[in-house]
């Protein structure tokens, strides 16, 4: 569904990227892991189109997303949710959520999808008229999810969905995710700072080490791996 | 031995303090809009936009031209809208777009260049014959009896065209989806962007539609100031106050800004003493008030100052 292929990313004189190649299959959970300053980050807003690669291509269903802009590709139908949640904080949970919707224009199908999330996350309806930024941390990342499905997305990327957070609110949000890969069929790009938590989701993962992919495989056999032991998963 | 400090006192004559309010709420009115267009600006940018009583000033002038050419004053009016729109999205597209990354700093000092080119270009085109030009109102300068005060219907006139433009802006970012949109942009760009949301579109419907208020705002004060280059610098320094004094984020607060304002400098230049301080000293006075209010709530009447958890 997703296939990367050879790409280069710089900030400025910064190398970001250094021929990063990686698919994500329909239907699937990956995992992009790695250390601070790996890459992770960067990789998905290339995807999502908020950094242009200096080289080489991204396809999404079969199509160059490349060079478009991200506001193409969110219709295209990749949804990111950004690390740091980035809601509109000033903004109320609904108006953040019609905001998700702002490229769809079935209002009554939006309204339907709005109930939808709050079916995913009830603590959303309670504070619906509430504003984004007086919401505890574990609601505004759930806020943020919901908003980042309401544009209907076949790929979801996830950008830290845990930082900052308890392990009990994490644990929560993590079931909510799986549930909607299973229910929804989105496709997820997971960048996950806790390893075992992203490989405990994920069928597949990838190791990035300052901006390459240095492994990748299933989940099951990168937890069997020793260095990805000693240097994700801390055992 | 009792010498009044007000000369004369409200009580001696309620119909003329009552004409004061009333006539301070209308040029409060002009002021309100040109604050408006201001926080517009300055919501979605974070720059204060210096050009905007000049951008105006152009506009009006040009509608002027068209008034000698034999168009009418409602006809005027509405080129002169729409002429204002096209201005602020060609501005935002040529002159500000390419210092969009530049520090806040670089951005204002461009609207000031702004202010001294735009205005040369009216000296330039305008001022070769008699200034100030006579702009003419739709409204007409009858006199109407409303009991408490006599007012012109030039004075209802604009009060109603601005209220009008008020909700009209009211209802365009709390009730449009394109709004809601301006809104999300003004407040987080990058999130904006991740919604599909086409940020340089917004950016620049933004700086046409402030750029569009205060063109109608210079057009409706234009009859009463007539006409000259630098006919707007007042206008937009009691803007300025009134934006500042509600808050610099806040529309709602610019517009109760812009009516204390007008009411304010009319109360000022008609009871501070001859003898003492004179009518000349109203904009230094209101300028005063704003200071007191600033001293005792530094963001402004509405502006915000939240505490947010993170």
């Amino acid at each position: 569904m997703l296939k990367i292929s050879g790409v280069r990313a710089a900030y400025g004189p910064v190398q970001a990227l250094d021929s990063v190649s990686l698919s994500v299959p329909e239907g699937a959970i990956v995992t992009l892991l790695g250390s601070n300053g790996a890459g992770k980050t960067t990789t998905l807003r290339v995807i999502s189109g908020l950094v242009r690669p200096a080289a080489g291509t991204v396809e999404f269903m079969g199509r160059r997303i490349d060079r478009r802009p991200p506001e193409w590709i969110v219709r295209a139908g990749v949804s990111h949710v950004p690390e740091g949640r980035q809601l509109f904080a000033d903004m109320t949970v609904l108006e953040n959520l019609a905001l998700g919707a702002h490229t769809r224009r079935d209002r009554k199908s939006v309204r339907a999808d709005m109930e939808r999330m709050f079916a995913y996350f009830p603590i959303l309806e309670e504070r619906r008229t509430q504003v984004a930024g007086a919401l505890s941390g574990g609601e505004q990342q759930q806020l943020a999810i919901a908003r980042g499905l309401m544009s209907r997305p076949r790929l979801l990327l996830l950008d830290e969905p845990s930082l900052g957070l308890a392990p009990r609110v994490i644990r929560g949000i993590f079931e909510i995710i799986q549930q909607v890969n299973k229910d929804e069929g989105v496709t997820i790009l997971l960048v996950e700072q806790d390893a075992s938590l992203a490989l405990s989701l994920a069928g597949y993962g990838y190791v990035l080490e300052t901006g390459r992919v240095v492994m990748a495989d299933e989940s099951a056999r990168l937890r069997e791996d020793e260095g990805v032991r000693r240097s994700y998963l801390g055992y | 031995m009792t010498t009044t400090l007000l000369t004369p006192a409200p009580w001696d004559d309620w119909q003329l303090f009552g004409e004061q309010v009333i006539s301070g709420l209308a040029t409060g009115s002009v002021y309100a809009l040109v604050a408006l267009a201001v926080v517009l600006i300055y919501r979605s940018t974070d720059v204060v936009n210096f050009a905007q009583g000049e951008m105006a000033m152009l506009v009006t002038f040009s509608m002027w031209s068209l008034t000698l050419a034999g168009f009418p004053a409602w006809t005027v009016l509405f080129i002169g809208i729409a002429l204002g729109f096209a201005l602020g999205g060609f501005i935002e597209r040529t002159i500000i777009r390419p210092a969009e990354n530049s520090p806040h700093l670089t951005v204002v000092v461009v609207t000031l260049g702004l202010f001294v080119f735009l205005n040369s270009i009216a000296t330039w085109i305008w001022a070769q014959g008699e200034l100030p030009k006579v702009f003419p109102t739709p409204f007409g300068f009858d006199s109407v009896n409303l009991g408490v005060a006599r007012v012109t219907t030039h004075s209802i006139g604009i009060s109603a065209v601005a209220l009008a433009i008020m909700a009209g802006l009211y209802l365009l970012f709390n009730r449009t989806s394109l709004g809601l949109a301006m809104r999300a942009t003004a407040q987080n760009p990058h999130a904006a962007r991740l919604m599909g949301i086409n940020v340089g579109r917004m950016l620049m419907l933004g700086w046409a539609l402030a750029s569009a208020v205060g063109a109608l705002a210079g057009m409706l004060v234009a009859p009463v100031t007539f006409l000259y280059p630098a006919f707007m610098l007042s206008v937009l320094l009691y803007a300025f106050a009134a934006a500042v004094l509600g808050g610099l984020d806040s529309p709602p607060g610019a517009i109760i800004g812009g009516f204390a304002v007008g009411v304010a400098e009319n109360l000022f230049g008609t009871y501070t003493p001859d003898d003492i301080l004179g009518p000349e000293m109203k904009l230094p006075l209101t300028l005063l008030l704003l200071v007191i209010v600033l001293l005792i709530k530094p963001s402004g009447l509405l502006g915000r100052s939240q505490v947010r958890r993170v």
